[in-house]
């Protein structure tokens, strides 16, 4: 045979590949959905620190669920503050996963080229 | 990734396929066989799809109800100034107290009170709930998306052996 032959071992590391693909795919989609939301959150912030907090009318109404809630400008910057640390968290836990699974991958890419060579397309 | 006979909700794990010399006919049958298998990995790959989709639905919701009452938690006893969904699109304004209690709607025409404090734990638990269900789906799905992997690749195998047996024959 011209082509080599596919063991049981490589048939592992072949479907880890195809699963570690698959979920970096859609992790990818969760980082875009939290960068959104953390852009937001900061633009946010920084439109609220140009407010005057006795102005009551021009401050922006807080939304909690499907609600807007009139809140005082210092309860408003506590919520952005929160808001702003957990998104926070969530973008650094979803990098970090990211990092490890793109590791795993890369090394899975090499041996599975360097033994299949043009038998396989992993990209 | 690792292949015991079964994942943990009972899905049969794919044998890789080995095999040293095989006859055309052999061959027929077992890539007849593994498409066979094929199909059925994807029906179930298409039912839990389906239930992630549900689950996708209902977490949004859970946790924005959840946020809501956490924020009367905090602001007990204060009056609040709202303006409220009436219906899609349509907004009203309201005042309120912010009360001790809650009311959850459990769905089925049922709506119960609750104190605060205890709906707030009902909602949280609902809701590791949720996610823990979520998690085991996405597992199953991986772990059928490995199954029809060696399925396929079997598929690749017995299918180029018959290729080089047609060419030895000539």
């Amino acid at each position: 045979m011209s082509q080599v032959a596919v063991t049981k071992e490589d048939q592992a590391l072949l479907n880890e590949f195809s699963v570690l693909h698959a979920r970096h795919a859609v992790m990818e989609m969760d980082q875009k959905k939290l960068k959104t939301q953390l852009e937001d959150v900061v633009d946010a912030t920084n439109e609220c620190e140009l407010l005057d907090e006795d102005d009551v009318d021009e401050i922006p109404m807080y939304k909690v669920g499907d609600a807007f809630f009139k809140l005082p400008l210092d309860k408003l910057n506590e919520h952005l503050e929160q808001d702003q640390e957990q998104l926070n968290k969530a973008v650094e836990q979803l990098d970090e996963k990211m990092e490890e699974d793109m590791v795993r991958i890369k090394e899975l890419k090499t041996r599975l080229y360097s033994k299949f060579h043009d038998q396989i397309n992993l990209d | 990734m690792d292949s015991s006979n079964t994942n943990g909700r009972g899905i049969p794990a794919a044998e890789f396929y080995e095999f040293k010399e095989l006859s055309l006919e052999e061959a027929e049958k077992q890539l007849t066989r593994f498409q066979e298998f094929i199909a059925k990995y994807r029906f179930m790959e298409t039912s839990i799809v389906r239930r992630v989709a549900g689950l996708d639905e209902k977490l949004p919701e859970i946790e924005k109800t959840l946020q809501t009452v956490t924020f009367l938690e905090a602001e007990q006893d204060e009056n609040l100034d709202v303006l409220y969904e009436l219906d899609d699109t349509l907004y009203a304004n309201a005042q309120v107290t912010a009360s001790n209690t809650v009311c959850l709607w459990l769905g089925a025409n049922v709506m119960l009170e609750y104190p605060v404090a205890e709906a707030k734990t009902l909602l949280t638990s609902k809701l590791e709930a949720a996610k823990e269900t979520l998690k085991t789906c996405k597992e199953d799905l991986e772990f059928l998306r490995a199954q029809i992997t060696t399925m396929e690749v079997n598929t690749a195998r017995v299918y180029n052996h018959t290729v080089e047996l047609k060419r030895r024959q000539k």
